[in-house]
């Protein structure tokens, strides 16, 4: 029950999710008045036991966990690169296939994905989709000044996936994963940081952050709203849809995600849209929220302009 | 630190919610004393000001961003005007009883990238900030915390004088301060001194302050529900909820005067007549009797 204490719980909390067995009480800040979330699956559980397996080298454990939160959250990339990569530990290359391209389709910026992507190919005899891997590497390469922080990440991810192309098909060797997770322990720390670096409008530096907590937690639905939410703020309105989605997907009644999904629908003059989404958290907040009030506030000094 | 956790965090309903929000910033093993105990209030004569001043003190929304997300008030810290012996949150706090309040998890504007927690201060004693109401170093450091540290929205002049006039009000008690059971009769209080409040902000012509209030008095009944599970209180829980939705309808009213003045005495009247009753008769089956509270005993960290 430590939970309490967690500040990421503090959003868990707004979620208004389902009500205790012993206690249907609805939460004081106003969730007395919520359904039910409709939602009984957690994915950050099998997240946990996906990762933990994954880095004890238990990789069959690890893609059956897996791949139960890639069913329910598809478009997850840590999930989808650690479910790849324990299929390429495996020497099932061509089950890697897909998880990796999709990790690598909603992440292009994964280093290890398409790194372990490359691999694959070339170990499928496909030269010429291991060169694309290898090429964007070289690109992110380029893109690196000197000093940045991924310099050796970087050069390391390309002799590694040149000297596979070079060996091609026939090379036997298991391929050994290489990525450290970061520790659960430290999801706490960096999601309080990446709220703060949000506050602080540094919204590309708290999207790493909120990228490490992906990579501690899973899909956790608090994060992905803040994901959604940094995302939104650099004008990339698409990829910020998307992650409100996901955790909408996850927690029908997230009351974060459902405020700033209807904040976007208002900047894309989506009016309606923005108040069928305030109406919902009016239903979900019995006794009001916060929420509610932002969203209501944007659309009262809004909706004239975006009428 | 000890009680910050991560993947113990359930997302989803896997794991319930905290089905009291004070839990939230509550230190392991603090729970039930939390949950039953209080440090005493002493405010002498409060007058409606007063009363006003510590309805908004008590209200999550009269700050902003996470603080009002997580339900957290001035009295999350400050319970009853004092300290929090138990408020512990991650990253926030360094161990019980203290917060660090220049931290930008609550807001950019005062946040100086250190982390400083320092102990709570009990409001009833003097303390760094003159409570002295010429010159106005209290309304002005208050309206900083709110505006500045908590991210909240300007206050009006008029809910600043409460707050200062609320806190400028607290007291430690003659008798020695011994901590208080906590009771339905703290929430009843909040939110009927939130109406009385309210008519009279809007008696001045301050709709915004008479709004604040009403969402003020419409927490506090959010609250009580916490305390009263269905079953068996179905029928109390639907009640408090459509007195809630009564009160958020009469938001967009604040500046009608008259009517919006009689309308919100007769909710209290109906209230207070009514439900209010209706909650002092079952107080002892609620979750305000300790009694029924066995299952928030502390529980074995399972890690
Ligand atoms: C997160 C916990 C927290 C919340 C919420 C909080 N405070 Fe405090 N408050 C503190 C701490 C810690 C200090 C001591 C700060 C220091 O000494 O630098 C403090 C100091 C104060 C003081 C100065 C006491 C003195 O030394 O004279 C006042 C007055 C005060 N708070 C009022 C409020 C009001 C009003 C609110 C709501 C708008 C509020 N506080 C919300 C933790 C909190």
């Amino acid at each position: 029950m430590r939970y309490y204490r967690s500040s990421l719980s503090l959003l868990a909390a707004c979620a208004a999710l389902a009500a205790p067995v012993a206690l249907a009480a609805g939460g004081g800040g106003g969730g007395g008045g919520a359904p039910p979330s409709q939602s009984s699956y957690d994915p950050t559980i099998d997240y946990k036991k996906g990762a933990e397996a994954f880095a004890a080298g238990r990789y069959a454990e690890a893609a059956k966990a897996l791949k139960r939160v890639v069913a329910a959250v598809p478009r997850n990339p840590q999930a989808n690169y650690l479910l790849g990569a324990s299929h390429l530990a495996q020497g099932d290359y061509s089950r890697a296939v897909k998880p990796l391209e999709t990790a690598v389709r909603h992440d292009g910026k994964m280093i290890e994905a398409r790194r372990d992507l490359g691999v694959v190919q070339a170990r499928l005899g496909k030269a010429d989709k291991a060169d694309r891997e290898l090429q964007a590497l070289r690109m992110m390469q380029e893109q690196c000044a000197v000093g940045c922080s991924d310099a050796a990440k970087l050069a390391d991810a390309i002799a590694r996936l040149e000297a596979a192309i070079a060996a091609g098909p026939q090379a036997r060797a298991a391929v050994a994963p290489d990525m450290r997770l970061p520790s659960a322990a430290a999801l706490d720390p960096i999601y309080v940081a990446a709220v703060a670096l949000i506050n602080e409008g540094r919204y590309e530096a708290a999207i790493a952050k909120l990228d490490a907590a992906l990579w501690a937690a899973g899909p956790h639905p608090d994060v992905l709203t803040y994901l959604g939410f940094a995302n939104r703020k650099l004008g990339r309105h698409d990829a910020a849809e998307a992650y409100y989605r996901d955790a909408l997907a996850i927690a029908p009644t997230h009351r974060g995600a459902i405020e700033y999904y209807g904040e976007l629908k208002l900047e894309r003059g989506d009016l309606a849209g923005a108040r069928a989404h305030l109406a919902r958290l009016d239903a979900i907040c019995g006794f009001g929220c916060n929420e509610a009030d932002e969203l209501r506030r944007w659309i009262e000094e809004k909706a004239p302009s975006a009428g | 630190m000890a009680g910050a956790l991560a993947l113990a965090v359930p997302a989803v309903p896997a794991a319930a919610p905290p089905p009291f929000e004070t839990l939230r910033w509550t230190a392991p093993g603090a729970e039930l004393a939390a949950l039953t105990t209080q440090p005493a209030a002493c405010l002498g004569t409060a007058s409606v000001e007063i009363q006003a001043g510590e309805a908004l003190f008590n209200s999550p929304r009269l700050l902003g961003g996470q603080a009002a997300k997580a339900g957290l008030s001035c009295a999350g810290c400050h319970v009853n005007g004092r300290d929090n012996a138990h408020f512990l949150m991650a990253a926030v706090s360094d161990r019980a009883g203290t917060a660090d309040v220049t931290h930008s998890f609550f807001g950019a504007a005062r946040g100086n990238g250190r982390f400083d927690p320092v102990a709570i201060p009990d409001l009833a004693r003097p303390g760094k900030v003159s409570r002295d109401s010429a010159g106005g170093a209290l309304e002005s450091f208050v309206r900083a915390l709110i505006v500045d540290e908590f991210a909240g929205r300007e206050p009006t002049p008029a809910m600043l004088a409460a707050i200062a006039a609320y806190v400028r009000a607290i007291a430690p008690c003659p008798d020695g301060d011994p901590p208080v059971r906590r009771a339905l009769d703290d929430q009843l209080r909040l939110t009927v001194s939130a109406l009385r409040g309210a008519i009279g902000m809007a008696r001045r012509g301050d709709a915004a302050a008479a709004r604040a209030l009403l969402a003020a008095a419409r927490h506090q009944l959010g609250l009580i529900a916490e305390r009263y599970p269905a079953p068996p209180f179905g029928a109390e829980r639907r009640d408090l909820l459509a007195a809630s939705r009564a009160l958020a309808d009469l938001d967009g009213k604040a500046a009608d005067g008259d009517g919006f003045t009689t309308a919100l005495s007769t909710w209290r009247a109906g209230f207070e007549n009514g439900l209010a009753q209706r909650l002092r008769r079952h107080e002892a089956r609620s979750l305000y009797n300790p009694a029924n509270l066995a299952f928030v005993a502390p529980q074995q960290d399972n890690r």
